[in-house]
């Protein structure tokens, strides 16, 4: 995220604002001049980074699975990442512990690495991985 | 099956209203964003805190989603076509089946699946509109109203963005506009949205919405340092100013794309009170913004003397007042026009 901080949340893309000046209402916005948004988008930015830097914490100390790393990654929650899943929110919630993670069955481990974009070995070795939003194509 | 069709690209501030408005426009009746905007009544406000996003209370300055495109279609003629589906194939075979008849698609997808979007913005929200305009190989032509050109999207992504869950859930819902005049009668429809837009603003009876909730909100706000704490009550504030100023807004909680709406319509129709009404709501537009600067500063740590929830809270009274006012003229000028 250090890198994106100067260039402000569009990534230098103009936007549409309206502002009135002078006859026509509508002019274009530079990326600098918003300001205002960089900072609440920021503030909620870190409240998730928060939240992913915890998780982490957590899977490393062996207190949780590392679905609960890609959970947060991805901003869901138990309920959200089982409707992803198809499958019942207290099943997720079991996944998050190891133990019974390390004994989940094929089909899932693939959906879950589907649905992360990952590969099955990276759940099974327990890397943390990028979000989905972090890959560039 | 490869396929472009000649579909006029435009940067909006709202995704919504700018699909609403491409195409109404792709159908022969060239319309603005700002006119899309306020014929389909969009303007709004509301205070939801039970309904919770990413554990903060839900304040919105627009309609539900969806509501532009219904009311805009109806007021000029227009039919929707509407589809939402269970399952992905039949959702993308439609989509297809509809290029391959020549017909620009509108798609609510959520953000968060979207590769094309920076990824600051790429949060669990299922809210956004888009239109499909032709397929290279594997990949969608899109023309996404909130980006300067068009861009292009993998088609896995798409089936994931349209069918994502969550809160509003999109369900792969899909839309054609059909039928229609060329020449539609603006101004029955620009009045009609000038009502539904007053009359919630100042006659709604229930306490959360319109001036209403915003004076609801405003007296709130004072108590969230107390309440909250001094963190949790800045996360709220951020919250309020994303929904307010973020993507997609045009800025001033859509008040500016508004007083647009107004100047263009008052041109249109010759009513100067309509024309007055704009600078009214350029004016409450600017009222909102500094609200905003305001919450950035207290939200950033660097807040200048007199900045404070009490402070913010008049602001947001002061906001009220002045829309009450306006909303007012403009229900006037409505039920002069009948």
């Amino acid at each position: 995220m250090a890198d994106g901080k100067r260039k402000g949340i569009t990534e230098g893309m103009p936007l549409i604002q309206y502002a009135v000046e002078g006859q026509g209402p509508c002019r274009r916005l530079a990326s600098s001049e918003t300001g205002t948004v960089d900072v609440v988008n920021r503030q909620a930015w870190e409240v998730i980074e928060n939240q992913v830097a915890a998780a982490r914490a957590r899977v490393v100390a062996g207190e949780a699975s590392v679905l609960l790393y890609y959970m947060a990654a991805n901003q869901m929650d138990p309920a959200l990442l089982a409707k992803y899943m198809g499958i019942a929110c207290w099943r997720v919630k079991r996944h998050l512990k190891p133990r019974h993670f390390a004994r989940l069955p094929a089909h899932l481990l693939t959906g879950y690495a589907r649905l992360f974009k990952i590969n099955v070995d990276d759940l099974r070795q327990g890397r943390f991985l990028a979000a989905v939003y972090e890959k560039k194509e | 099956m490869d396929c472009a069709l000649d579909f006029q690209h435009k940067q909006s501030a709202h995704c919504e209203s700018g699909v609403a408005a491409a195409l109404v426009s792709h159908h022969g009746a060239e319309l603005s964003e700002a006119m899309a905007f306020g014929i389909g009544g969009g303007l709004f406000f509301g205070y939801f805190p039970f309904i919770r996003i990413n554990g903060l209370p839900l304040a919105t300055y627009r309609c539900a989603t969806g509501n532009i495109l219904k009311r805009l279609t109806s007021n000029l003629g227009f039919t929707l076509k509407q589809h939402t589906f269970r399952k992905p194939q039949p959702a993308m075979a439609l989509l297809d089946d509809y290029l391959a008849q020549g017909m620009p698609v509108g798609l609510q997808t959520s953000v968060y699946w979207l590769p094309y979007f920076p990824k600051a913005y790429r949060f669990h929200f299922n809210g956004h509109n888009l239109v499909v305009y032709g397929k290279e190989g594997n990949n969608y032509l899109i023309s996404d109203p909130v980006f300067p050109m068009t861009v292009t999207c993998p088609a896995e992504d798409l089936v994931r963005a349209r069918f994502a869950a969550g809160a509003l859930a999109p369900k792969g819902r899909m839309y054609v506009l059909a039928g229609g005049d060329a020449e539609p009668d603006l101004g029955a429809g620009i009045m009609d949205g000038l009502g539904v837009v007053s009359r919630t603003m100042l006659k709604q009876p229930f306490f959360l919405i319109g001036v209403r909730g915003i004076r609801f909100l405003a007296g709130r706000l004072a108590k969230w340092p107390e309440r909250l704490g001094r963190q949790r009550a800045d996360l709220h504030l951020g919250h309020l100013v994303r929904m307010q100023e973020e993507i997609g807004t045009g800025g001033g909680g859509f008040r500016f794309l508004f007083a647009d709406f107004l100047k263009q319509s008052g041109d249109l129709l010759d009513i100067a009170p309509l024309s007055a009404s704009a600078l009214a709501f350029s004016h409450i537009g600017d009222r909102w913004r500094d609200f905003a600067i305001m919450a950035a500063r207290i939200c950033k740590g660097r807040a200048l003397e007199g900045d404070t929830y009490e402070a913010m809270a008049a602001l947001m009274m002061e906001c009220a007042a002045l829309e009450e006012q306006a909303f007012g003229t403009l229900l006037g000028l409505v039920e002069e026009s009948r």
